[in-house]
């Protein structure tokens, strides 16, 4: 059962924060995030690697239960983990736990988790605010978000607000909010598309809950699956889950405007690249590249690459793309040429049954 | 007309709590808002507020929710539907209840109006809606059946999968999915009650007589009790089944030991005709004289587990049971429970059990062990309460029309235990639930242990005495739904009813 262990507090958490930078710091001289380390989930564990050029080394293994997504705290060693469970202590509700991260061990260490609200069940996705204040989780099946407030040393407290959600206004589908990805913008606000609801809503996240600040209705259908945001915030690219297709939208001063381009696509999962330039779909076996134009935030049909990827992440760089090729079980990573928009040789890292996410912020 | 209590309100202490004061248990399961409502139209447009809103809505009748599915509700919306409260006996044999108004008042009100009754439950300020969602019983459902049984057509908002609130009139013909899953299956897991419509009810007694037989916890042994206990069951199961004795009604308080404390049998007449004639429970009394000494206890009727003043008692004479006889109104409207919703520092845990037959010597004695064994420190105050079953309720057919499947059932049991000191939550939790768990530990074994599932000897537990302790077992949802088909025809109607799980709580119907 993972729940609290049972010596956690508020004090011992934040005892324990200030040991493990403190001990880092006077070995390395390394700042507390060692960005050599990469996580992968599974149904089961969560898997630490120690990223060394293109080998990556097993170093530690937890058991988790059903970890889905991961957010790393941006300045502490800590990590927030999603349980996607429809059921947490017998109750109707998903968790996210904190564990802190031995930079030099790559150990993991469980810090407490915090249950979501009742009926905030199956939570897919999190982000957390610009100011590090809050984790913003979307609970899929429950059709609700969560605010669960993070204190100065890291540690998530109770859930403070919760936003439940519902279908499309019109009565023509019959489908339930099931949020599904959340991305931050620019400007700190929060944007998160909801296939079942059918629309992308851009929240404010504050000390007062969570606040609805726009809401754009997609067409009927469409059911939007994700969104990437360019580097100028301008621009939103939207995944519609029902066809593959990518909506382009400009990113106005309240939320999206009207759709600008529609693009076919082989549907999947997306990643804009660092630059903005260049946008990855990756489904069934094979990986498509799509070419932004920066000045007008304009699709164009680029390229292709043979390789049946999942989890998709580029180094910072965006030299670098690392995913997950879920029929050998391998992590890869290949080099990206950000100049012409090509995916260079496959090169194997690291062995994950079942990879349910990755993440990797070299 | 809409009022609506926020944390600023001078009420909101007392509109924020119902009447158990464990919950809520912290300030952050508070809600934001108590929005009091008159009418069916105020109820749905403070729905449709809340929905739009975003905020979780919880609906309160009359405050008497054993667990914290009300008030537990972090920010959201609690709707008060206590307005709602009208009784009208209709020209057909019916009646119309609104779900704020409580049992006293049905009571006085169905009477005065048509001289006809339900057979609701005995608290005089419980509250329709919940009581009657969960089924509802009471001294007359040996002889008259369930509330439920008797309910022919209900008013209910629900809220589409797009967050509009919808109003339905569901009958047999009408949504009959969800009126059959509304007759028992739970409070606000579907929606929000405004009406409900009876049919055919039955008329009242003329009077109740009432007498009781008493036994001292100070010269109680082992064998005494059992004898007690299992005269009690054995009654029920055969002789107590014949339908010239569903107008009894009897109860057993099995309190727990304390000085000058008493176990307590009681036997409530129902005099139909007038005549008055007292030869059932005079017969079932008697049954007792051979457990031992026992005093008469005169009427009013046995309150389970309450001190008996020495006074009431004198000691028994076979034959000869001192009967209070009142009219039934008198008897009934008397009933009142504690201090006004909102207020009073009583804390309260409830667990219960239907039993298909008698107690077993096993069971018996493990129940005399925990009533003798107190918790330390703390004054060990608890009771449970066997009331008699059957009779009428055991109509089979009935456990496919409603979402009550105990239907085979002769005594239902409700564990209670009150006390005022937060400090001594944790170790009344553990005294409860340790002796719930070794006591259907007796006659059920294997995966089933520590409950009273389904089978030879049990048939589960009511929902209306929800108990959260039950959450970690994975069948729980059986315990109260019995082992057949309904549980999975609840969670097909919740699903269509309510596909965003609008209407939760912890032990809410999971799709």
């Amino acid at each position: 059962m993972f729940s609290q262990a049972p010596q956690w507090t508020r004090r011992h958490f934040s005892q324990t924060m200030v040991a493990a930078i403190a001990a880092t710091l006077l070995d390395t001289g390394a700042p507390a995030q060692d960005t050599s380390l990469a996580f992968a989930t599974s149904p089961g564990p969560i898997q630490v690697f120690r990223a060394k050029g293109s080998r990556w080394t097993l170093v530690h293994e937890t058991a988790a239960a059903s970890p889905a997504h991961i957010v790393q705290h941006p300045s502490l060693p800590l990590l927030y983990v999603l349980h996607d469970v429809a059921q947490w202590e017998n109750l109707p509700r998903g968790a996210v736990s904190a564990y802190l991260i031995n930079p030099l061990t790559g150990t993991l260490t469980h810090r407490g988790t915090q249950p979501l609200s009742l009926s905030a069940t199956n939570p897919r996705h999190a982000v957390l605010t610009a100011d590090g204040t809050a984790l913003l989780v979307a609970a899929h099946s429950g059709g609700i978000y969560n605010q669960l407030p993070v204190a100065p040393d890291g540690a998530l407290l109770p859930v403070s607000s919760i936003l439940k959600q519902y279908g499309p206004p019109d009565d023509s589908t019959y489908k339930t909010s099931t949020p599904r990805a959340t991305i931050r913008h620019n400007d700190g606000s929060i944007f998160s598309v909801d296939p079942g609801q059918e629309t992308v809503s851009r929240f404010l996240v504050t000390s007062a809950g969570i606040q609805i600040r726009h809401r754009t209705r997609v067409h009927v259908g469409s059911g939007p699956s994700q969104i990437a945001l360019s580097p100028n915030g301008r621009n939103a690219y939207v995944m519609h889950s029902d066809n593959g297709s990518i909506a382009h939208h400009f990113v106005g001063g309240a939320g999206l405007s009207t759709q600008q381009q529609l693009v076919p696509s082989i549907g999947g999962e997306m990643l804009l690249h660092p630059s903005g330039r260049f946008l990855l779909v990756a489904g069934g076996d094979r990986t498509q590249i799509l070419r932004i134009d920066t000045r007008s935030g304009a699709m164009a049909a680029h390229g292709w690459a043979g390789y049946a990827l999942k989890f998709l992440r580029f180094a910072q760089d965006g030299g670098t793309l690392v995913a997950f090729l879920a029929d050998t079980h391998t992590v890869v990573s290949m080099p990206f040429d950000s100049r012409i928009g090509q995916l260079g040789t496959v090169t194997s890292l690291a062995t994950v049954q079942d990879c349910t996410s990755l993440h990797y912020t070299a | 007309m809409i009022s609506t209590v926020t944390r600023q309100s001078n009420d909101y202490p007392q509109q924020r709590r119902g009447r158990n004061a464990l919950f809520p248990r912290s300030a952050a399961e508070e809600v934001a808002q108590i929005v009091i409502c008159e009418t069916a139209d105020d109820v749905a447009a403070a729905l449709q507020s809340a929905l739009d809103a975003g905020m979780r809505p919880t609906v309160r009748s009359g405050g008497h929710c054993y667990e914290d599915f009300v008030v537990n509700n972090p920010n959201g919306v609690l709707i008060d539907v206590s307005k709602l409260n009208a009784v009208k006996a209709t020209p057909d044999g019916g009646c119309q209840i609104g779900p704020g108004a409580v049992l006293g008042d049905i009571y006085i009100g169905l009477h005065e109006q048509a001289k006809v009754n339900l057979p609701i439950g005995t608290c005089y300020t419980v509250g329709a809606g919940g009581h009657i969602s969960g089924g509802g019983y009471g001294v007359l459902s040996r002889q008259q059946g369930l509330t439920v049984d008797y309910l022919v057509a209900v008013d209910i908002l629900t809220v589409q999968h797009n967050g509009k609130v919808v109003k339905r009139h569901v009958d047999r013909n009408t949504d009959a999915d969800l009126f059959r899953c509304l007759r028992g299956g739970g409070g606000a897991n579907f929606g929000i009650i405004t009406n409900f419509y009876f049919g055919n009810i039955p008329v009242a007694p003329v009077q109740i007589s009432s007498a009781g037989v008493s036994f001292p916890w100070e010269t109680m042994t082992e064998e005494k009790f059992i004898q007690i206990v299992q005269t009690y069951g054995h009654y029920l199961q055969t002789r107590g089944q014949e339908r010239d004795t569903w107008p009894m009604f009897t109860m057993m308080g099995l309190s727990h030991k304390l000085p000058n404390g008493r176990i307590n049998i009681g036997a409530t007449w129902n005099d139909m005709d007038g005549k008055n004639d007292l030869r059932v429970p005079t017969e079932f009394l008697d049954l007792f004289l051979k457990c031992g000494e026992a005093d008469s206890l005169q009427g009013p009727a046995v309150t389970e587990g309450t001190p008996t003043n020495r006074f009431q008692l004198s000691p028994c004479v076979e034959g000869k049971h001192r009967f209070t006889t009142r009219p039934w109104l008198e008897e009934t409207a008397l009933r009142q429970s504690g201090a006004p919703r909102g207020y009073g520092s009583t804390r309260g845990k409830y667990k219960s059990c239907y039993m298909k037959g008698n107690f077993t010597t096993e069971e018996a004695k493990r129940m005399y062990a925990w009533l003798t064994r107190d918790i330390p420190n703390v004054n060990t105050l608890c009771v449970i309460a066997v009331d008699s079953y059957g009779g009428a309720v055991n109509a089979p057919h009935l456990a496919h029309e409603t979402a009550v499947p105990q239907r085979a059932s002769v005594m239902k049991l409700q564990y209670q235990q009150y006390w005022q000191k937060p400090e001594e939550d944790a170790a009344r939790f553990q005294y409860f639930d340790a002796m719930y768990t070794d006591i259907y530990s007796a006659n059920v074994t294997g995966k089933h242990a520590g409950t009273p599932f389904h089978g030879e000897h049990y048939e589960g537990c009511y929902i209306n005495y929800p108990d959260q302790d039950m959450l970690r077992y994975d069948f729980w949802p059986e315990l109260y739904y019995g082992n057949g088909d309904l549980p999975h025809v609840l969670k097909k109607v919740k699903k269509k009813y309510d596909p965003n799980n609008v209407f939760h709580n912890s032990m809410s119907i999971r799709t």
